[in-house]
């Protein structure tokens, strides 16, 4: 359209450049064609929301003011290189005008997170019990890495975070950062205030899907606000509190270590002090990481997997290695059995069980889950037929069942995008 | 409805020498509509979050009906801010959307229903009570947003430039239900905006602030000279 200006647009990649400038930025975003549309998101945001396919990606598109989409990019971008797990930025639109030339909002636009769901859609999905409670597990574990950065979110909810699944449980991330601030470490009052909006948004979450009968009137949405508080003081106290234990405790620095593992975090620095009688230390953890489990398969397997999912392979793996008289098929043949170090158990089990998984899985079937959240679903399925069976189900028999019974059978969850309107 | 003493107050963000607010004095009157007007930087933003307990002050205390509340929780503060939660929840009625924080706060359901009647009755919003957000105009949602603050009757409701992030359009209208439920529930407020204009809309009294300095307390009618001090000073 001849007179048009073109809006200001900054693409983190240049080859998303072309195809984000032909898009009709002189409109409002809420009068765009349904046909560049792939969908409406279902939920609660304040902001007009769409999803356009750009390739073969998705992207969402939010419209704000010119500062605020600046601003939630550089946050964004920041997050995510502090390894928080959130939306990826991919672009931001500012000085947008109509053909008439009246200012328009500007625009972020963020990678679809492949995978995903919002909270609303796992009610309608999940037979599993306590949905509820897994999702505010989530969150806690979300808000305490984000706090650990020095994040201070202004605007808890679970309408502003999306869920993955995660074996039993799910991983948060981030989706929505326009109300929060960076620090170099937050006060106490800024890690109160998150947690006293977090309790309320939960609540009036929860409520929400009760009056549009989408959850069971039993659950208890105050509840679930206050399970959020609870989850993550206790996650938060075993982060960072400080303990004092005799000269003769050392043992007890490894049963710390170990508890921080067990949730999922390692522990990168350590400061202990004695103090000046000698009689006692002090010790504290100074840097945590996050995905302790993750990280180790990846060192061992180059597998990339949520937390959870990466302790359900890693168990796997050690059961595997364990079996009576397993040797590896590299040393296998019957003959003695020798102790496999902990590469080379990882590389049998790639070969003999996570491989021979993954590629038996159809290409239509590819999008229902994760890689890692069919390994899980394979591992528990397996391990229900067991039981039914009361024997030990070879792998290639217990794929063949769990990809006819169970796999087929569930939802595409690759690209969750609700069409009604609200 | 509750006053606000400031004695002393000063704030230096970590890692930085420069303090942010300088040491300063200021009480804020029962049911007062107190401005803090200066440009980006000058600190008001940075005094409401100490009033709000997001800030630890370095020095000074925070003393709401003369009890000192500087080193209180966020919690024990009775302090609220406008637009804290800002989602309107697309399946409950406006009546729950207003009185679900009760709730979770633990008011009785009779107590809750009192006071969303009351709110409603004195903004005009009466009749939709029963209607959900998808209903109602954007005015009328900015509305409910701004009284989900004032069902919870704090001592103290601060506000952030609430309406920066605004269109042109609903900026004046926000500005004046803003006026209009401070003036109708007496709620002592503290009202940060680098807009004059604003402020001498909505002002009882303006705290002029530059570079982190309480530069003078006035009415409304004086500010105009009091910024041209200011300017003088400056330039």
């Amino acid at each position: 359209m001849p007179g048009l200006r073109p809006p200001q647009i900054y693409a983190v990649h240049r080859a998303d450049y072309g195809a984000i400038a032909e898009l009709p930025w002189h409109q409002p975003l809420r009068e765009w064609s349904e046909d560049l549309l792939g969908g409406l998101p279902r939920g609660i945001s304040r902001h007009v929301v769409r999803f356009v396919e750009i390739g073969d990606e998705v992207l969402a598109i939010k419209e704000t003011d010119d500062r605020q989409a600046l601003r939630e990019f550089d946050i964004l971008g920041v997050l995510g290189n502090l390894a928080v797990p959130t939306v990826e930025p991919r672009a931001y639109i500012t000085e947008r005008t109509t053909a008439e030339s009246a200012k328009l909002p500007g625009a972020l636009i963020t990678a679809y997170l492949d995978f995903s769901l919002p909270y609303r859609a796992l009610f309608s999905r999940s037979l599993a019990e306590d949905t509820a409670g897994r999702l505010v597990d989530a969150l806690a574990v979300l808000l305490a890495r984000l706090h650990l950065v020095g994040f201070y979110w202004g605007d808890v909810s679970l309408s502003n975070t999306l869920f993955r699944r995660d074996a039993d449980a799910y991983a948060a991330y981030v989706v929505d950062a326009e109300t929060g601030e960076l620090h170099d470490q937050l006060s106490n009052g800024q890690r109160q205030m998150d947690l006293r909006i977090a309790r309320t948004n939960i609540a009036g979450d929860f409520l929400d899907l009760q009056a549009g009968g989408i959850i069971d009137p039993t659950i208890d949405p105050l509840a679930a606000g206050q399970r959020l508080f609870e989850a993550y003081n206790g996650l938060w106290a075993e982060l960072t509190r400080v303990e004092e234990f005799s000269v003769n405790e050392r043992w007890r620095i490894d049963e710390r270590i170990r508890r921080l593992n067990d949730l999922g975090f390692d522990l990168g620095e350590l400061t202990v002090t004695t103090d000046l009688d000698g009689v006692s230390l002090l010790v504290e953890p100074k840097v945590v990481e996050p995905n302790h489990h993750s990280r180790r398969l990846l060192r061992l397997t180059g597998i990339g997997a949520n937390e959870n999912q990466a302790r359900t392979m890693l168990n796997d793996l050690d059961s595997h290695r364990s079996a009576p008289g397993y040797t590896g098929g590299a040393h296998g043949s019957g003959e003695l059995p020798a102790e496999l170090s902990e590469d080379e158990a990882a590389k049998a089990w790639l070969e003999e069980v996570y491989k021979p998984l993954i590629a038996a899985i159809p290409d239509n079937l590819t999008r229902k889950l994760e890689p890692g959240q069919i390994f899980y679903e394979f591992v528990e399925h397996r391990r229900v037929m067991s039981r039914a069976r009361q024997r030990d189900i070879p792998t290639m028999e217990a794929i063949a069942y769990f990809i006819v019974d169970y796999l087929a059978n569930l939802p595409d969850e690759s690209r969750y995008v609700d069409t009604q309107k609200f | 409805m509750s006053t606000v003493s400031l004695n002393g107050l000063s704030h230096t963000y970590e890692n930085t020498v420069t303090p942010s607010v300088q040491p300063f004095n200021l009480f804020i009157d029962d049911g007062e509509f107190l401005v803090l007007y200066g440009p980006s930087g000058s600190g008001k933003s940075t005094i409401l979050r100490m009033v709000h307990g997001l800030e630890a002050p370095k020095t000074g205390s925070i003393l709401i009906d003369g009890v000192d509340v500087t080193h209180a929780a966020v919690n024990d503060r009775d302090v609220t801010l406008a637009l804290e939660s800002y989602a309107l929840y697309p399946h409950m009625s406006v009546r729950d959307n207003l009185g679900f924080a009760l709730r979770v706060d633990g008011l009785p359901a009779e107590e809750i229903r009192e006071r969303v009647e009351s709110v409603t009755s004195k903004i005009g919003l009466s009749g939709i009570l029963d209607a959900v957000p998808g209903d109602l105009s954007q005015l009328q949602r900015q509305t409910i947003s701004l009284a989900r603050a004032v069902v919870r009757q704090p001592k103290v409701l601060i506000m952030d430039e609430p309406v920066v992030n605004l269109v042109p359009e609903h900026q004046a209208e926000t500005l004046r239900l803003v006026k209009d439920l401070q003036q109708e529930f007496g709620l002592t407020t503290l009202y940060a905006t680098a807009d004059l204009e604003d402020a001498k809309v909505l002002g009882d009294r303006i705290a002029f602030l530059d570079h982190g300095r309480l530069i003078g307390v006035e009415k409304p009618e004086v500010a105009e000279a009091l910024v041209a001090s200011i300017a003088d000073v400056d330039s």
